[in-house]
C-alpha cells in the first residue's frame, strides 16, 4: 500500500534498535539466571522470552498501522475496560506467591495489570486532552485523581503494590506534562506521604493500627532502612544482591559464572533481580551498557514526544516514557539498594511474558506517534 | 511546554547518574569487599572428624576400637514450605524409636552450636533399621540427613572400665576453656571424659581434616575445592594383661555377691560396698591388672543415654563410676605396719630379734586412762619384732609408735609415711587420683583446732585416725618394700604408636625416686610380711599356707569410726627372694582381711599361672582374723 511506505519513512529506527539490543540482552540474563539450580536448565525460560517478543512484535506492527487518534474516541470503553478486567481479576484469578495477578483465559495466562497500564496511559491522554484548560489548580488534579483511584486500589487489592505505584508515577508525569502545576502536585502527594510516614513511625514506635500497609510490605521499608537487622531474614534479598553486585567489579565474573545467581543465594534471580545477574557476571561495564541503553531510549521518547502532532500523541509517549522510567528507576534502585523493594520487572530483560509483550505494545504506540507527527499527503 | 519537558529531561539526566554512580560505588570503590563476601558465602570449610586412637591390651588385643554409626542432621533451610518444623519432628518420632520432645530438646541444645548451614544434630547412633526406614522416607522427611559417624567400640564392655574410662560430647564449659587455650574442637565434638580417654586424649584425638567445597544457598555441596585428610589418633598399648583383668575382674565380681550373701544370712555382717584390686609390676611400675566391682559399661556412654539410665548410675549408692584404687583413700588399717616398722628399725634400733611383751592385749599411755586395745582380748606374752608383724600385734606397735612419739615429738611417723609417698598423688596415668592425708601437728591445729596428742601417733601407727590412703599408695609402699626402696611412678600405658607404626612415646621403667631407708630395714619387714603368710600363726596363714610360692603379705582391717564397720585390706607381693609382682585388695565395710587375702591369692596364681596347683580359697582364713 502507498500510504505505508510514506508513514515508514518518517519511522525513528533508533527505538527499534535499542529495544532489539535490551531483549537480547533479556535472553542472555534469562538464560543465565534461569540455569542456576533448576535442572532442565534454561531453554525453558527462553522459549517462553522468545515467544512473547515474538507476539509483541506482531501486536507492535498492529498498533503501528492503527492511528492512534482513534482510541481518543473510545477512552470510555477503555477505562470500562480496565475496571472490569482488573474486577474480574479479582473475582477469578490464580494466586500465586500470596498475589491474585494471573488471569488464565484458554491456554493464555497473562497479567491483567500489565494491560491496564497501558490502557490507563491512553485514557489519560484521552481525559488530560480533553480537560486541558482545567488541570492548572488543585481541584482540576483532584478530579484527574478520582479516575486513577478506583484502577489503583484495584492493582493494591492484587497485592500489587509496585504496579499500582508505577501507574500513580504515569499519572503524576502525564498530569504534569499536560500541564498540571507542580506545587498542587506536591501538595496533595507530599501530604500522602508525610500521613504514611507519620502512621509508620506511631505505628512502629506505638504500635497503632497501619492501614493499607501489609506486614511484609512494611518489612520490606524496615529493611530498605538497615538491611543488617535480619540478614537472614527480612534483609537477606537486599543484601545478596548488593553482594551480587558489588562482587562482580569492573569486569563481572562471566556468563553463567556469577557465584550469587548460579549457587542460588540471588532470589528472584529470573524476575526481581535480573539487574544484579547482569551486574554479577557482566560488572560495572555491564550495568554501563543496559543503563546506557535505557537513557538512550527514554532520551528518544522525548525527541518523540515533543515532535508529536497533538497534544494526544504527546500525552501518550509521555506515559510510556514515565512508565518506562519509573520501572527502571525503581527495578535497578532497589537492586542497588537504593530503593525499597517492590516487585516490579525490568522492561525487556525480567523473565515474565506479559512484561515483554505489554513493553512491546507500549513501543508500538511511541512508534504510532512518531510515524504520524507530520501532515501525511495522501 | 517546552518548560515541562526541559525538566523532564533534567529529571531523568539526574536519576540515571545516581544509578551510575551508585553501580560505581558498589562495583568499583566497594568491589573487593563484596567479592569476598561473595567467596565466603559460596565457600565453606567443614571439617572432616579423625579416628580415634585405638587401645589395646599388652598382649596386642584389641580392647577399644570404632564402628560405624549413623546420625541424624536437621537442616532447616531444606524444610518444604508445606511442612512446619514440628511437624517434621513429629513423623520422624513415629519413624524410629524416639519422641518428639528428645528431637526438640537436641534441637535447641545443639542448635547455637552449629554453624549455618551444617545442619543440627538431632540424634546420634541411630540402629541400621531406623537408618533405613529414614532413608526410605526422605521425600516426606525433608530437612532430616542421615550422616554416617564413628562409634567407640569397648569390646570388653564392663571389664577395665576404671581404666579405659568413657567418651562423650564435650560440655559447653569445656569447649569455651578449650578454644581459649587454642586446641581444635568445636560443638558436639566427642572426648574422653574419664579414665584413659580422658588422660590421653590429647593422643587419641587424631587431627581433624577438612574439605573445602563450593556450597549452594542451601548449603548443599557443589564442588569439592581442596581438603586435607584427617590424622588418625594414636593408639594406645597398654601394660594391662587382659587374662589377668578379665580373672580380677570376674573375682571381685564374685567377692561383693559372695559377701551381700553373707551380709543376708548374718545380721553382724555388714553389707559390702565397693571392692578393688590391682596388680603391679615391681620393677617399672607397670600395671598389669586394675580391677572395680561394681562397673559400668562404657558403651552406654558411647551410644548415648536416657536420662533414667544415667539417673540410675549416677545415684547408685555403691558408685560404678568410682575407681576406688585411686579414687577412694581410706584408712589402711594395719598395712599400714610396714610403714610403722620402717620407722622403729630405722630409728629405734630395733631387728627380727628385738623382743616385745603383750600381757593383756591392752596398752596404756602414761598417766591417760583409756587403753588402746589389740584385736584379740587376751595377751598374745613373748613376741619378736618379725612375730609382731605376723600377727599384726597392735600391742607391739602401740609401743613403737609410743616410743617414736616420745622421741621425734610426733613428727618421724609421720615423714616415713609421707617418704612413701603417702598424701600425694602417686602420678599414674588416670585423671581423678586422690592423695589421701598423713595428718600431723599443724594439720590437726588447722583443720581441727586441737593439738597433737600421743594418742594420735598411736593411733596412726596402727594405721588409724586421720591418715587416709588409696589402694594404689599401699600397692606402692609394698612394691617398694620388695625392690628394696624403689618408687615407680604407676603406669598404665607401655607405648603411643601412630597408624604408621612409629612410637610416638614410650613408658620409661626407670625409678622416679630411691627411698632413703637402709637395705636391711626392707629385710627385716620382708620377714615379717613372709610370717604373715607362711608361718601357721601368720594373720594370712589359712590362705597362703599351701601357695607353690613364697609370697611376702600383710593384712589389714580398718575400722570405720565406733560403729563395728571395717575396710578389709591385703597386699602382698612375691616370690620371695625375686619378687615380681605386687598386689593390693581392698573391700569397701569388707569386714575382715580374711576376705581380701583370697582374692590377692587367686591374682598371684593367675600371674604365675598356678591354676592346678592353687584351690579354692574362698571363705577360708580366721573370721575374727585382722
Amino acid at each position: 500500500m502507498h500510504w505505508e511506505k510514506k508513514l515508514l519513512k518518517n519511522l525513528n529506527y533508533r527505538i527499534p534498535l535499542l529495544t532489539a539490543c535490551l531483549i537480547i540482552i533479556g535472553f542472555i540474563a534469562v538464560s543465565s539466571a534461569g540455569s542456576a539450580g533448576i535442572t532442565g536448565g534454561y531453554m525453558s525460560y527462553l522459549r517462553t522470552q522468545i515467544a512473547a517478543s515474538v507476539l509483541g512484535i506482531m501486536l507492535l506492527i498492529l498498533i503501528i498501522f492503527l492511528d492512534y487518534r482513534i482510541f481518543m474516541e473510545y477512552d470510555i470503553f477503555i477505562y470500562a475496560g480496565i475496571i472490569f478486567l482488573l474486577s474480574f481479576l479479582l473475582i477469578m484469578g490464580t494466586t500465586v506467591g500470596g498475589g491474585t495477578r494471573w488471569l488464565t483465559i484458554g491456554p493464555v495466562s497473562f497479567q491483567p495489570s500489565e494491560v491496564a497500564k497501558i490502557f490507563m496511559i491512553l485514557f489519560l491522554a484521552a481525559y488530560l486532552e480533553r480537560n486541558s484548560n482545567q488541570l492548572d489548580n488543585i481541584r482540576g488534579l483532584l478530579k484527574s485523581l478520582a479516575y486513577v483511584l478506583p484502577p489503583f486500589f484495584l492493582i493494591v487489592l492484587q497485592n500489587d503494590l509496585g504496579t499500582a505505584l508505577v501507574l500513580m508515577f504515569i499519572f503524576v508525569a502525564m498530569f504534569y506534562l499536560a500541564g498540571g502545576r507542580a506545587r498542587d502536585i506536591l501538595i496533595v502527594f507530599g501530604g500522602v506521604g508525610l500521613i504514611f510516614f507519620l502512621l509508620i513511625t506511631f505505628h512502629l514506635a506505638l504500635g497503632t493500627p497501619l492501614p493499607f500497609l501489609r506486614s511484609y510490605q512494611l518489612n520490606r521499608l524496615i529493611a530498605f532502612v538497615n538491611p543488617g537487622i535480619d540478614p537472614r531474614g527480612i534483609g537477606y534479598n537486599i543484601i545478596q544482591a548488593r553482594i551480587a553486585v558489588g562482587s562482580g567489579m569492573l569486569t563481572g565474573r562471566g556468563f553463567m559464572a556469577g557465584t550469587q545467581s548460579q549457587l542460588g543465594f540471588l532470589p528472584e534471580r529470573h524476575t526481581d533481580f535480573i539487574f544484579a545477574v547482569i551486574s554479577e557476571e557482566f560488572g560495572f561495564i555491564g550495568v554501563a551498557i543496559v543503563l546506557g541503553l535505557y537513557f538512550l531510549l527514554i532520551w528518544q521518547f522525548i525527541k518523540v514526544m515533543s515532535q508529536a502532532k497533538d497534544r494526544f500523541g504527546f500525552l501518550i509517549v509521555a506515559g510510556v516514557a514515565a512508565m518506562f522510567f519509573f520501572h527502571v528507576l525503581e527495578n535497578v534502585g532497589m537492586t542497588l539498594g537504593i530503593m525499597p523493594i517492590t516487585g516490579i520487572p525490568l522492561p525487556f530483560i525480567s523473565y515474565g511474558g506479559s512484561s515483554l509483550v505489554t513493553s512491546l505494545v507500549a513501543i508500538g504506540l511511541v512508534l504510532n506517534v512518531n510515524m504520524r507527527r507530520k501532515k501525511i499527503v495522501f | 511546554m517546552e518548560n515541562r519537558i526541559k525538566i523532564a529531561k533534567i529529571v531523568v539526566v539526574a536519576v540515571f547518574l545516581l544509578l551510575f554512580v551508585r553501580a560505581a560505588q558498589l562495583q568499583i570503590i566497594q568491589g573487593e569487599e563484596y567479592f569476598r563476601m561473595a567467596e565466603n558465602n559460596r565457600i565453606s570449610i567443614r571439617p572432616v572428624n579423625a579416628p580415634r586412637g585405638r587401645i589395646y591390651s599388652a598382649d596386642g588385643d584389641i580392647l577399644v576400637s570404632n564402628k560405624l554409626t549413623y546420625n541424624l542432621y536437621y537442616q532447616p533451610n531444606e524444610l518444604s514450605p508445606e511442612m512446619t518444623r514440628s511437624g517434621l519432628f513429629d513423623f520422624l518420632a513415629e519413624i524410629i524409636e524416639t519422641d518428639r520432645e528428645t528431637l526438640e530438646s537436641n534441637y535447641f541444645r545443639n542448635q547455637e552450636l552449629s554453624g549455618p548451614g551444617d545442619g543440627v544434630l538431632l540424634r546420634r547412633n541411630i540402629s541400621v533399621e531406623d537408618m533405613i526406614r529414614v532413608a526410605e522416607r526422605n521425600n516426606q522427611l525433608q530437612g532430616i540427613d542421615i550422616r554416617e559417624a564413628p562409634l567407640r567400640d569397648y569390646i570388653y564392655d564392663d571389664i577395665g572400665s576404671h581404666i579405659i574410662g568413657h567418651i562423650g560430647e564435650i560440655s559447653k564449659q569445656e569447649l569455651r576453656d578449650f578454644v581459649q587455650q587454642g586446641r581444635d574442637y568445636t560443638g558436639g565434638d566427642i572426648i574422653g571424659i574419664a579414665g584413659l580417654e580422658r588422660q590421653y586424649e590429647d593422643y587419641l584425638m587424631g587431627r581433624r581434616g577438612f574439605e573445602e567445597v563450593e556450597v549452594n544457598n542451601l548449603g548443599h555441596k557443589e564442588n569439592l575445592l581442596r581438603s586435607q585428610d584427617p590424622v588418625p589418633g594414636y593408639d594406645l598399648h597398654l601394660t594391662v594383661d587382659w587374662e589377668l583383668q578379665q580373672r580380677t575382674e570376674t573375682r571381685l565380681e564374685e567377692k561383693h555377691y559372695y559377701l551381700k550373701e553373707l551380709a543376708e544370712e548374718d545380721d553382724e555382717i555388714p553389707e559390702p560396698g565397693g571392692v578393688a584390686a590391682v596388680m603391679m609390676d615391681i620393677n617399672s611400675g607397670e600395671i598389669l591388672a586394675m580391677g572395680n566391682y561394681p562397673r559400668f559399661d562404657p558403651n552406654k556412654f558411647a551410644t548415648g543415654f536416657s536420662n533414667a539410665e544415667y539417673d540410675e548410675i549416677r545415684n547408685d549408692p555403691l558408685q560404678p563410676m568410682l575407681n576406688r584404687n585411686t579414687m577412694f583413700a581410706v584408712s589402711p588399717g594395719s598395712i599400714f605396719k610396714i610403714v610403722t616398722g620402717i620407722a622403729a628399725i630405722e630409728n629405734l634400733e630395733v631387728d627380727e630379734n628385738t623382743t616385745f611383751y603383750d600381757a593383756t592385749g591392752e596398752f596404756r599411755i602414761p598417766g591417760w586412762e583409756r587403753p588402746f586395745r589389740n584385736w584379740l582380748n587376751y595377751g598374745e606374752g613373748e613376741l619378736d619384732f618379725t612375730r609382731a608383724i605376723g600377727r599384726s600385734n597392735n600391742i607391739v606397735f602401740y609401743e613403737l609408735s609410743y616410743e617414736l612419739y616420745e622421741e621425734f615429738r610426733g613428727t618421724r611417723l609421720v615423714e616415713t609415711a609421707r617418704e612413701f609417698g603417702l598424701g600425694e598423688v602417686s602420678g599414674i596415668d588416670l585423671p581423678g587420683e586422690r592423695a589421701g592425708l598423713v595428718p600431723d601437728g599443724s594439720w590437726k591445729r588447722q583443720n581441727l583446732n586441737e593439738g597433737w596428742y600421743p594418742g594420735d601417733s598411736i593411733n596412726m601407727g596402727i594405721g588409724q585416725g586421720y591418715l587416709s590412703t588409696t589402694p594404689l599408695q599401699l600397692l606402692q609402699i609394698t612394691a617398694a618394700v620388695a625392690n628394696r626402696g624403689k618408687i615407680y611412678q604407676p603406669t598404665l600405658v607401655r607405648k603411643i604408636v601412630d597408624n604408621r607404626g612409629e612410637i610416638i612415646k614410650e613408658n620409661n621403667p626407670e625409678a622416679d625416686k630411691e627411698l632413703s631407708f637402709a637395705r636391711e630395714s626392707y629385710e627385716i619387714i620382708e620377714q615379717g610380711l613372709l610370717e604373715v603368710t607362711m608361718t601357721d600363726y601368720g594373720t594370712a596363714s589359712s590362705v597362703f599356707r599351701d601357695f607353690p610360692l613364697d609370697i611376702a603379705g600383710k593384712t589389714g582391717t580398718a575400722q570405720l569410726g565406733y560403729g563395728g564397720l571395717s575396710h578389709a585390706w591385703f597386699t602382698a607381693y612375691g616370690p620371695v627372694p625375686d619378687p615380681e609382682v605386687a598386689v593390693v585388695v581392698f573391700i569397701e565395710r569388707g569386714d575382715t582381711s580374711q576376705h581380701a587375702a583370697p582374692v590377692a591369692a587367686d591374682m598371684l596364681a593367675g600371674y604365675f599361672d598356678l591354676e592346678d596347683e592353687v584351690g579354692e580359697t574362698e571363705g577360708m582364713g580366721d573370721p575374727a582374723g585382722p
